[in-house]
């Protein structure tokens, strides 16, 4: 409640966004890690690829979910709600992801995935954007 | 009265049309519709399986301008509109969902196999059960209208990814060509005939329904509004 008096909503919102990034990207690196000391057969053709998609995917994965999180956060039942909501948001990031994943443990040059990263990069920057313009209307209520 | 008397004969008379004129090889007859290769009978489910899709699309279009209308103007009348399209809409994606499926079991064998098509009506479905399931979560009319109009938004500018993301990953098998080549939409007269009526004929459908539906919500709103 202090919040609403002595914050700016688009502070709060960066603020979130920032959290949910580091929280993220700590988490995508260290099952990364993971994957790749303990699953035999895991190798990965293309580390470039691999990387800008963990990159651009954690960027995607964290301002979707932190917006609707921003929504769950005002609603009564908090629990059950937010698989539901986010799943059809975040399925064309998880198809994109998974298919660019795909290429890089195939080991396809940088230039197959192009494609993917151009989907990726305007996921974030549409998402980011609306969360930009719709946020000070759910923080006010 | 006369208007819902004559959307009623003018809807029988497209059904009527659409199922029982006769398929031919070489159409002679006024009455005639012609063979589509690939297609044969069952081209018939354009008259209906379109204009569903058609008035689905229209309907959540409509649902998310009012939303917007709502955001800006926070008229409680605005997210009548929006929550009646809404369900309009949905209401009539099913139908089309149905009617493609029967449709495919007879044209691919079975009814759900996972096309491009069927995947994105199939997301389209997800997102506004989860934008009613939303809705059904928050209590107080103002912040039910407002976060559940920030959601149909989100929804609706991710949307177009499945457009043009799902046919890069898949080929479709939905046919499109038979109807629409080279940007031009090539059909027989009698058949366009009957399929344009039909389309405008659920189009004013949609249009009745939305209308006697708002009035409904209205009247609850006002019941609603004075209980409290």
């Amino acid at each position: 409640m202090t919040l609403h008096l002595i914050a700016r909503p688009l502070t709060i919102y960066f603020g979130k966004l920032l959290f949910n990034l580091i929280l993220l990207g700590a988490l995508n690196i260290f099952t990364v890690i993971l994957y790749l000391l303990f699953v035999t057969g895991f190798t990965v053709g293309n580390y470039l690829i691999f990387s800008v998609t963990i990159l651009l995917g954690t960027l995607g994965l964290a301002s979707a979910s932190t917006i609707i999180a921003a929504i769950i956060a005002k609603a009564n039942t908090k629990g059950t709600l937010y698989p539901v909501l986010s799943f059809p948001i975040l399925l064309p990031l998880l198809l994109t992801v998974i298919n660019a994943t795909k290429l890089s443990v195939e080991g396809a040059v940088f230039g197959d995935a192009v494609g993917e990263f151009q989907v990726l990069i305007s996921y974030l920057v549409v998402i980011t954007a609306i969360s930009y313009l719709l946020f000070e209307s759910i923080w006010k209520e | 009265m006369t208007l819902k008397l004559f959307l009623g004969i003018w809807l029988s008379l497209v059904i009527i049309a659409g199922i029982s004129f006769p398929i031919t090889e070489n159409p002679t007859n006024w009455y005639d519709l012609p063979f589509v290769p690939g297609l044969e009978d069952k081209a018939r489910i354009i008259f209906f399986h379109v204009p569903m899709a058609w008035v689905a699309t229209l309907a959540f279009g409509i649902s998310l301008i009012y939303g917007i209308k709502y955001l800006s103007k926070e008229n409680l009348d605005y997210d009548i509109k929006s929550v009646s399209s809404a369900g309009l809409g949905l209401i009539f994606a099913i139908l089309a969902t149905v009617t493609g499926s029967l449709w495919a079991k007879f044209s691919w064998g079975s009814f759900w196999n996972w096309d491009p098509r069927q995947t994105s009506i199939f997301v389209l479905l997800l997102i506004y059960g989860a934008y009613f399931a939303l809705r059904s979560a928050i209590e107080g009319d103002e912040k039910r209208a407002t976060l559940s109009a920030v959601y149909a938004i989100i929804a609706g500018v991710t949307a177009p990814f499945f457009i043009f993301i799902m046919p890069r990953l898949v080929e479709g098998l939905h046919p499109n060509e038979a109807f629409v080549s080279q940007g031009k939409i090539s059909m027989n007269p009698t058949m366009l005939v009957i399929f344009l009526c039909s389309l405008s004929g659920f189009t004013a459908l949609y249009f009745w329904m939305l209308n006697t539906k708002v009035r409904l919500e209205r009247l609850e709103l006002k019941h609603h509004l004075k209980g409290d």
